[in-house]
């Protein structure tokens, strides 16, 4: 664990309201996504929306018992407590039909399928690792020159040609590496920074290095591509299920 | 066998009641029992608390805390009468009632049921002037909404009313409350002179106001039935020229209200309403002044609310250190990236789009939604935008370089169009469609004749160039500001000594108002120890107005603060209606339009705005008005709560000038109540009280 990690988690529970704003920001749609899952056919949008701020509440409540020197993934506990959020809800649904005749500690399993009760699946914690590098990639749009922004976005996540870019903004293609060149650096720093701020493990900090987020610039924009385009895939996914719930 | 027959069934009959009997012996004890150790459990545990909390009480007496030992004596006195109640039940009521001689209420409490709403002066639904024809859907807010159509008598009153109007009310009585109200009245005026409100009316019990009614779907539905044909591909060139179309209006409306210093607050699809010949912009309900003096709140819209806007309300922001501007700037990018991509924008501006579009209008709405400092600086750059993408013959040949905001001519091209005020319901069915008639026809016209190369070339060089001239002038540019902002600087600290020296914005709003409204003020202590030094003596003296007769009214801004701050409150109203005051507490309608005029016009510093409060006092027949307000330090942190008791001034036309005070009390206390007046004769006594009351 670092200084980062231990300075968040002190400042969550310092309560400091911009520290679980940010914390919202990152892990809230990956939640709402995973409780969005399980409760597909159950719940409706606004229930999921209730469960999702249910559960950052109840961390909020419990963030003191956790220690992140166990080694537990902060993610792992985030779903454990969502679980719960979402076991009493189905509990409570079901304890209020009358005459069914059935204890309510059975049915979360009964409404839930197997296949649907929560375990850290890898599927989930890669999507808190694209969670990280979303919340990167937002921290360096927000503090990133605009039109330098847009040439990284142009170039790299839309694959377009230097020249087509240096056409379509008006500057020059010398300009147009340059800005790549800031953004990618401001782009390095960031993830640096937020995946040690939001990683507990060591597992969790070899995620960059299996992603390949680690090497050549042409490496780094590859990657960094392709995980932005998985997370616009989830994050079209999700809009789907709550647009359909 | 007969007897054995009949001896089983009487037994058989007497077993059920036996049994039930002994149940009920059975529960009536165990009941009995367990509230009993409930109660022991109540006396024990207070014992305890006794023995911890009254050292507490003697040590914060001791050491003088009087607030925490007040708080603790409190705590304390409601748990040993909770301990009285519990040893009463026990010893008597418990015994009797298991002897059947007390009946007791069940443990629980009903669950409180709303109180029936009470018969109304004037009932709901019934507005004067006006036949309702049918209820809408209620909005967010709960209020009520109703269709209507003006009566002949009133269309001919003079007022110009469309034949169809929308009224939207609140009433006290059915769940709406005084900070709704509040909220609503607070820009009524602003609104009324762009011609969005027609008339509003507050009395005792309810509030409503009256807008234009347009026919039409919201955004939702035109840009469901736009995607509808078109296959999830994206939109066509025609439907795509409708979008920006609706998108123009709206950004158009936006700019007549920032013009106007108000901000919208809730821009979003479904208070968007398109009409066949242009959309509207709806629903006043959050409407802010851009000069408002109240803290941010975090009210609007997920998706279409500006996550920068939530963090500066979690900071406690004021509304005037924002530019509000850029929030509704910000809710027409995700307005507009929901028609082009009929979804949300669930990641603001790193949201994904997965139709075809042209680039510039994306660049545009990346630019609308990106973070605060950097999107369009004003609607107006937006729409210059807009307007050149609408005025090209195929928006998807234009790139960003093109558009008037990269180019550095935003302000040009959007001070252009002389575009017309917001249509004035009297106009509204036959709406000229000048501005956007112009730039939709050039739709089809020839504008772009330059081959893209050439255009890509001339863009280029240009830019280079002005470049290297923008350097040299952004440089001298930044002396000169550092220098003029010195300067400044050096002034307003010379200023500032030489005025008053006060810390707190209160006493600079205070001298404000004496300087420009022709009266003074004085300050006497309510501060607990400085009003236990100096008591109330001689309130009455203050003004002729305070005494027999005089009607003063309280308006609340914060709700009562507990402790002692409460209680100095109520001992000072107590203290004015022995003197002879009538003190009106409940007149909410009242409280809500003098809070409205509060709210827009902040400290109240200028005359207009002192003006109209007198009127508005004037109006409801009170003397005067004791305003209770959080004090606030000079970096805005809460403090007790301020009151102020205000007594209406003559209207400024005719008040004689007077001298001014010459300096203000350097040492002035946090807590204090201020009395204007605009009697010169009583200036010297004040004076004297002023002095009296600092060297207490």
């Amino acid at each position: 664990m670092n200084t980062l990690t231990t300075t968040f988690i002190k400042r969550l529970r310092d309560r400091d309201e911009a520290a679980w704003f940010e914390l919202w920001e990152t892990f809230g749609p990956v939640i709402r996504s995973q409780l969005t899952r399980w409760g597909r056919g159950y719940v409706g949008l606004e229930t999921v929306r209730d469960l999702t701020q249910e559960t950052l509440a109840e961390l909020s409540k419990s963030i003191h018992r956790f220690d992140p020197e166990r080694g537990v993934r902060f993610s792992t506990w985030l779903l454990a407590i969502a679980r719960h959020c979402f076991g009493d809800e189905m509990d409570r649904r079901n304890a209020s039909k009358r005459g069914s005749g059935r204890r309510p500690g059975s049915l979360f399993d009964g409404a839930v399928p197997e296949s649907r009760i929560p375990q850290p699946e890898k599927a989930y914690e890669h999507r808190v690792f694209l969670a990280k590098v979303h919340a990167a990639v937002r921290q360096v749009e927000s503090e990133a020159d605009f039109i330098q922004f847009q040439v990284y976005r142009m170039r790299v996540f839309e694959n377009q040609p230097g020249r087509t870019v240096s056409a379509a903004l008006g500057i020059s293609e010398p300009t147009v590496s340059r800005h790549l060149g800031r953004i990618r650096n401001m782009l390095r720093m960031q993830l640096e920074s937020i995946i040690t701020m939001y990683s507990f493990t060591k597992e969790e900090l070899q995620e960059p290095l299996q992603a390949g987020l680690v090497g050549s610039d042409t490496m780094f924009d590859d990657a960094l591509s392709e995980l932005h385009v998985q997370h616009s895939i989830h994050e079209h996914k999700d809009q789907a299920g709550i647009q359909l719930a | 066998m007969l007897c054995i027959g009949v001896l089983v069934y009487l037994s058989l009959r007497m077993i059920r009641p036996v049994f039930l009997g002994f149940c009920w012996v059975f529960s009536r004890t165990w009941s009995w029992f367990f509230a009993s150790v409930g109660d022991v459990l109540i006396i024990v545990t207070n014992l305890i608390a006794n023995v911890i909390m009254v050292p507490l009480v003697i040590i914060a007496t001791m050491f003088g805390r009087w607030q925490a030992a007040d708080r603790l004596a409190e705590t304390l006195g409601a748990e040993n009468i909770r301990a009285l109640n519990a040893c009463w039940y026990l010893l008597v009521r418990r015994p009797l009632h298991l002897v059947c001689l007390w009946p007791i209420r069940p443990a629980t409490r009903p669950r409180p049921v709303a109180p029936a709403t009470p018969a109304l002066a004037s009932p709901v639904g019934e507005f004067p002037g006006y036949v309702v024809q049918r209820t809408l859907p209620p909005g967010g807010s709960g209020a009520r909404l109703v269709v209507a159509c003006p009566t002949r008598e009133h269309q001919e009153s003079g007022t110009s009313i469309p034949d169809l109007v929308v009224i939207k009310s609140f009433h006290v009585g059915q769940g709406s409350t005084l900070p709704q109200i509040v909220r609503e009245s607070r820009s009524l005026e602003a609104a009324r002179s762009l011609g969005l409100v027609l008339e509003h009316e507050l009395d005792q019990e309810r509030f409503y106001y009256v807008m234009p009614y347009h026919e039409g779907e919201t955004i939702n539905a035109v840009t469901r039935s736009l995607h509808a044909a078109t296959d999830g591909q994206g939109l066509q060139i025609e439907q795509l020229r409708r979008v920006l179309e609706i998108e123009h209006d709206l950004v158009h409306t936006l700019c007549t209200y920032h013009r106007e210093g108000l901000w919208h607050k809730d821009v979003k699809p479904e208070n968007v309403i398109v009409t066949p010949d242009r959309a509207w912009l709806v629903d006043l309900g959050l409407i802010t002044p851009l000069r408002s003096e109240m803290t941010l709140t975090t009210h609007g819209t997920e998706y279409f609310r500006d996550p920068e806007m939530v963090r500066q309300a979690l900071r406690g922001v004021k509304v005037h250190q924002v530019d509000g501007a850029l929030f509704d700037v910000y809710g027409a990018g995700a307005v507009l990236y929901f028609m082009m991509e009929n979804t949300f924008p669930a990641h603001g501006v790193l949201s994904r789009f997965d139709r075809r579009s042209p680039e510039v209008v994306r660049w545009i709405i990346r630019r609308a939604m990106t973070d605060y400092a950097k999107r369009y600086q004003s609607a107006e750059s937006m729409l210059a935008d807009l307007a050149a993408v609408m005025a090209s013959e195929d928006p998807y040949v234009l790139v960003p370089a093109d558009l008037p905001s990269l180019r550095g001519s935003a302000k040009s091209g959007a001070e252009k169009p002389a575009h017309r005020p917001l249509a004035t319901p009297a106009s509204t069915s036959h709406a000229a469609r000048s501005p956007r008639s112009n730039i939709t026809a050039g739709f089809g016209s020839a504008v772009s004749t330059m081959s893209s190369r050439v255009r890509q070339a001339a863009t280029t060089t240009g830019s280079r160039l002005n470049q290297r001239l923008t350097r040299g002038n952004v440089r001298r540019f930044v002396g000169f500001a550092i220098v003029l902002l010195s300067l400044g600087f050096l002034l307003s600290l010379i200023m500032d000594i030489g005025s008053h020296g006060t810390s707190g914005d209160h006493y600079h709003s205070l001298a404000r108002i004496e300087r420009s409204t022709n009266t003074w003020s004085r300050i006497i202590p309510v501060n607990e120890y400085e009003l236990a030094a100096t008591g109330l003596q001689g309130l009455e003296d203050l003004h002729p107005s305070i005494g027999d007769g005089a009607r003063l009214i309280v308006v609340n801004e914060t709700g009562l603060a507990t402790g002692f701050a409460d209680r100095t409150v109520r001992h000072v109203l107590d203290a004015l209606s022995q003197s002879g005051c009538e003190v009106v507490l409940e007149d909410i309608s009242a409280q809500a339009r003098l809070l409205s005029i509060l709210a827009i016009e902040g400290d109240l510093d200028d005359e207009s705005a002192v003006t109209r409060w007198q009127v508005a006092l004037k109006a409801g027949g009170y003397t005067g008005m004791i305003w209770i307000a959080r004090d606030t330090g000079p970096s805005g942190d809460a403090r007790e709560p301020l009151m102020k008791v205000v007594v209406p001034l003559e209207p400024i036309a005719s008040a004689e000038p007077r001298t001014r005070r010459s300096a203000w009390p350097d040492q002035v206390h946090a807590s204090s109540a201020v009395f204007c007046d605009n009697h010169a004769g009583s200036t010297r006594n004040s004076h004297e009280r002023s002095s009296r009351a600092q060297a207490a």
